[in-house]
């Protein structure tokens, strides 16, 4: 029988020993390259701030503060109106002053509707750019908290026609970040307003 | 059967160990029971970052507040039930406003985005008497505005500012606070455009208090 050669052992052992540092070495690199990699996230804005709940709730109170102001702009109008057909009714027995003092007063009262209705429009507009403004700030800073939580280098926002034009589904963490936000603003709304949309929607 | 019934044995020594984890935690100091009001994972205390500014609404139990107003006043230990039993009718809130500090935003959040004598003038006054218009509470049972608002005075020692906020029942008969299972504390902002938020305590989470036992003698 004949005996193994020992130096052809010796070299089996170094090629096993050579190719154990070699993988050792890949795996070591893939692991340092796998956790210092560049983690990018988008986020569709529009369904993000659509779907927001603290969104939805200031929308509704905004539409019924605007309800108020358009129905006190409407009660003006109408008692202006009434004004109107009063002198109208009244304006073959009137002497020439009482017409002069009568429309000077009507004419006071057109410009005054007018200055309360521009008033308004600009109290509304500020208001509607207040209430934006502050529910963007709690998503900006949701999405801050979430990015270091979660170790993200970049999170993108993008709209239907943004700038980015190509991105895989698995980095939209759209729908990550509307269901934090929402259970962090009040996860009891957020039930309150997917009812009113069943509710909506089977009318 | 014997091994059988070992086994069950030694589960329910198990469960009867672990029974004490599960209730109340019991303070054996003062400095205990403040730390456990003031971590949030009692869900006393809610913090908040919005826009570089940190918003932290904590609720005060009836007890500690007694304390605190025998500690200003000596003269009142021996009202300590009528004045437990007045705290108790309602629910007091501390509505903390300061910079967010892990952001490089540290400034004193009194002068933070104001730019002239007028608008510092105004959020002062706001901040010290009108907050009520700005806090509200809404119940299971119906909703509440504040009857008290304060701004407590730090002497500018901080940068951060605190406001008392206390709500009651309307009427005497009013049961609307004692019977409500959830109070959602509506803050809408009007300083640092941080928007409208909700802060929702529990009556279980309220229960679970430790019981205060660091009366003065």
């Amino acid at each position: 029988m004949e005996k193994p050669d020992p130096q052809l052992k010796q070299k089996q052992k170094f090629l096993f020993l050579l190719t154990g540092i070699c993988l050792a070495g890949v795996i070591l690199l893939s692991i340092f390259l796998f956790l210092n990699r560049t983690k990018i996230g988008y986020v569709n804005t529009g369904p993000l701030i659509e779907g927001y709940v603290g969104m939805k709730e200031a929308r509704n109170n905004y539409q019924s503060q605007s309800q108020i102001w358009q129905a006190n702009i409407d009660t003006l109008q109408l008692d202006f109106q009434r004004a109107v057909n009063k002198y109208n009714i009244q304006l073959p027995e009137l002497y020439q002053q009482e017409k002069a003092t009568q429309q000077a007063s009507l004419k006071q009262m057109q410009d005054n509707i007018i200055q309360y209705t521009n008033a308004i429009k600009e109290k509304a507009q500020k208001e509607d750019e207040r209430i934006t403004k502050g529910v963007l700030n709690q998503i900006n800073s949701y999405i801050g908290e979430y990015g270091e939580k979660h170790g993200f280098d970049i999170i993108l926002g993008t709209t239907a026609s943004g700038s980015l034009l190509y991105a895989k589904d698995k980095i939209d963490i759209t729908e990550d970040i509307l269901k934090g936000l929402n259970e962090s603003y009040n996860p009891s709304l957020l039930k309150e307003f997917t009812e009113e949309k069943k509710d909506e929607k089977s009318k | 059967m014997k091994k059988a019934s070992s086994s069950i044995t030694s589960l329910f020594l198990l469960l009867l160990s672990l029974l004490p984890m599960a209730c109340k935690k019991e303070c054996k100091t003062l400095e205990e029971y403040l730390h456990w009001l003031n971590n949030p994972k009692n869900n006393l205390v809610f913090i908040k970052y919005i826009n570089g500014i940190e918003i932290k609404l904590k609720y005060l139990p009836p007890e500690y507040l007694t304390y605190l107003e025998e500690e200003r006043d000596a003269s009142v230990r021996g009202k300590r039930d009528s004045l437990l039993n007045t705290y108790r009718q309602g629910m007091t809130f501390l509505l903390t406003l300061g910079p967010d500090e892990r952001k490089a935003l540290k400034g004193d959040i009194a002068t933070q985005g104001v730019y002239s004598y007028e608008q510092f003038s105004e959020r002062m006054e706001t901040m010290n008497f009108k907050m009520s218009e700005h806090v509200k509470m809404k119940t299971d049972k119906g909703e509440y505005k504040p009857v008290l608002t304060t701004m407590e005075n730090n002497y500018g020692l901080t940068k951060s500012r605190s406001i008392y906020i206390v709500f009651v029942p309307f009427q005497k008969d009013d049961k609307g606070i004692k019977e409500a299972e959830s109070f959602d504390v509506i803050y809408e902002d009007t300083f640092f455009d941080l928007g409208k938020n909700h802060f929702i305590f529990t009556k279980k989470d309220i229960h679970n208090t430790p019981p205060f036992t660091f009366w003065n003698k």
